[in-house]
């Protein structure tokens, strides 16, 4: 049996996400949660690779937002990474931003740092780099969170 | 407060394997996995070794839904512009019982949970184990979401963040040197193609490590391993390190850069980006060993900080099931005696000890002080490269002779009380 998984709630932060799902930017969402979704069919019938490549993607030029939509993701409304601003205000390494392999640290214009949870891989990478202690890491609630199909 | 004899939190390999040790014990034992199924929160780069532990779970092997079972080595290392690579093959790794195979967690820990199910264990999906429940110093029981489950023993499988340890007063708080951040792509090819390109039969498999400029002068690697329609690429990256590189770069782009290099391009041409996964790696071995016994409790696999670094390889998954095991077992002599204090259950620890897991990880003790110094990762591979293309090369200078060739680059590179030093340190593993 396959998990079930919805489309991702807007999240409020980066709109570049294709994990947003407001209504002019659907489209870019909507095709990462196809692109999964076929991927997930694939998995469960014993995958093979394609024939040949969807025309101009070189599987070596993916983006980071385009790897992030082939994961099945049930996301929560809440976050599960909550960060201590008054630390993040003192931090000049910013070592977040560098060590998430999802890319999900940002600082806003206003200089406030935030993390885009709805793409969290769950590895726990930034809690262990922020060595200032302002990132406070949980595992998302039960039946959230990333679903790796391959692992 | 519903009550069971042992609660095992955590769905994984050690979770799991104490589970399928305690099934026919007949004591009452449920397994709590916070995702949707076994698996679905797993992450291997990833090879498993089943040499060491067929002989504790002798019935597993014949049916696991495995990849590829290996039988080339490959170790590559690489400059900025060229690379060397040794590749090992041997009969030995072709003749069964096969030494180690590919391996997918989604799929393999799916199937075990499966098979612990169908013995009598209760594995409980989307059961997000939040809080121990103590009695003075006593575990009795956890909180999930929603409720509370009372137990004789807890067994914390919980992965290597494991929360549960860390409420259990167990382990110290972590620290960037002691980790290291593994993240991959799933990328899918036909078999055919694999087969192909990596040059193997029906079955057979390659593991590829990679070591050099890939890191950017960070301590760490890259890896390659055939699946049987898949392959998983990735790179491995010390925190401290990441932390500590100038000039600063977002760490995802390593692998991108990775997949750019002709060397891999031609490897995977033609094959779809199906996942993309992150874990983290437990990198200080014995130095951060948490207390893996208490009152009621029992820490498994990488929760107990049973990982290691073998520089020519990462072990982990195999330390996870033998170490669920022997917690069963220790769980199965403490319910004869009725005894589940933490000098009862100690016992696990003294087995734990006998075993090849502490032997092994006491052999190896000193990785991480060699994996400091950073001209492994960035001297060594290019110099050793550079020295085979001299010796290759043939362009329209007359080619001197190999002896003048070698030792010149030798004597550039290697001859030096640097290298004399990093030489003595490999004594040391």
């Amino acid at each position: 049996m396959l998990p079930e998984f919805w489309l991702p709630v807007f999240t409020g932060t980066n709109l570049d996400s294709p994990f947003h799902a407001c209504a002019p930017c659907l489209r870019p969402a909507r095709r990462g949660f196809e692109q999964a979704g076929e991927a997930l069919q694939r998995a469960g019938m014993g995958m093979t690779g394609p024939k040949e490549l969807p025309s101009g993607t070189e599987v070596w030029k993916m983006k980071i937002t385009e790897k992030l939509a082939l994961n099945a993701f049930k996301n929560d409304k809440e976050t599960h990474i909550t960060l201590d601003q008054k630390i993040c205000h003192t931090c000049k390494e910013r070592f977040c931003i560098y060590a998430c392999p999802a890319n999900l640290y940002a600082l806003t214009e206003k200089e406030e740092m935030t993390v885009e949870f709805a793409g969290c891989l769950e590895c726990g990478t930034c809690t262990i780099a922020c060595v200032y202690g302002s990132v406070k890491w949980k595992y998302p609630k039960s039946g959230f969170g990333v679903q790796y199909r391959f692992g | 407060m519903d009550k069971v004899e042992v609660i095992i939190v955590g769905g994984g390999l050690a979770g799991l394997s104490c589970a399928y040790e305690l099934a026919d014990s007949g004591m009452t034992v449920i397994v709590l996995e916070r995702g949707d199924f076994s698996g679905s929160k797993n992450v291997t780069g990833g090879r498993i070794y089943v040499g060491p532990i067929r002989d504790y779970l002798p019935d597993l092997w014949k049916e696991a839904p495995l990849e590829r079972h290996v039988t080339k080595e490959l170790i590559t290392l690489l400059g900025e512009m060229n690379s060397t690579t040794l590749e090992l093959y041997s009969d030995r790794f072709n003749r069964q019982p096969y030494p180690s195979y590919t391996i997918l967690r989604a799929k393999f820990d799916r199937w075990l949970a499966d098979l612990v199910s169908e013995k009598g264990v209760f594995v409980i999906p989307q059961k997000n184990v939040k809080d121990l429940i103590k009695d003075g110093e006593k575990i009795i029981g956890v909180k999930t979401e929603d409720e509370e489950i009372g137990s004789d023993c807890v067994v914390a499988s919980d992965g290597i963040l494991s929360f549960l340890a860390e409420k259990a007063g167990l382990r110290k708080p972590f620290q960037p040197q002691h980790f290291a951040v593994g993240f991959k792509e799933v990328i899918a090819l036909d078999s055919k193609a694999i087969e192909d390109r990596f040059r193997l039969g029906e079955n057979e498999g390659a593991a590829q490590l990679f070591v050099g400029s890939l890191t950017r002068g960070m301590m760490g690697g890259g890896f390659l391993y055939t699946n049987r329609d898949s392959l998983s690429l990735g790179i491995v990256v010390g925190i401290e390190s990441l932390n500590q590189r100038e000039p600063r770069e977002e760490i995802y782009k390593s692998l991108d850069a990775f997949k750019e290099r002709p060397e891999i391009k031609n490897l995977i041409r033609g094959g779809e980006v199906v996942e993309y996964s992150a874990h983290l790696i437990s990198e200080g071995g014995l130095h951060i060993k948490p207390k893996i016994y208490g009152e009621g409790i029992l820490v498994t696999g990488d929760a107990a900080g049973l990982g290691l670094n073998m520089l020519v390889t990462v072990r982990g998954m195999e330390y996870a099931m033998v170490s669920g095991v022997l917690a069963g077992r220790a769980i199965k002599r403490a319910k004869e005696k009725n005894d589940f204090s933490a000098s009862s259950l100690a016992y696990y620890e003294k087995l734990l000890n006998e075993s090849f897991i502490i032997k092994e990880m006491n052999h190896f003790k000193n990785t991480l002080s060699i994996l400091e110094n950073k001209r492994l990762f960035s001297k060594y591979p290019q110099a050793i490269s550079n020295l085979f293309e001299k010796v290759m090369r043939v362009d329209e200078c007359p080619k001197e002779g190999l002896y003048k060739t070698i030792s010149e680059v030798v004597k550039k590179e290697f001859f030096n009380l640097e290298t004399l030093k990093d030489l003595l340190q490999l004594r040391k593993i």
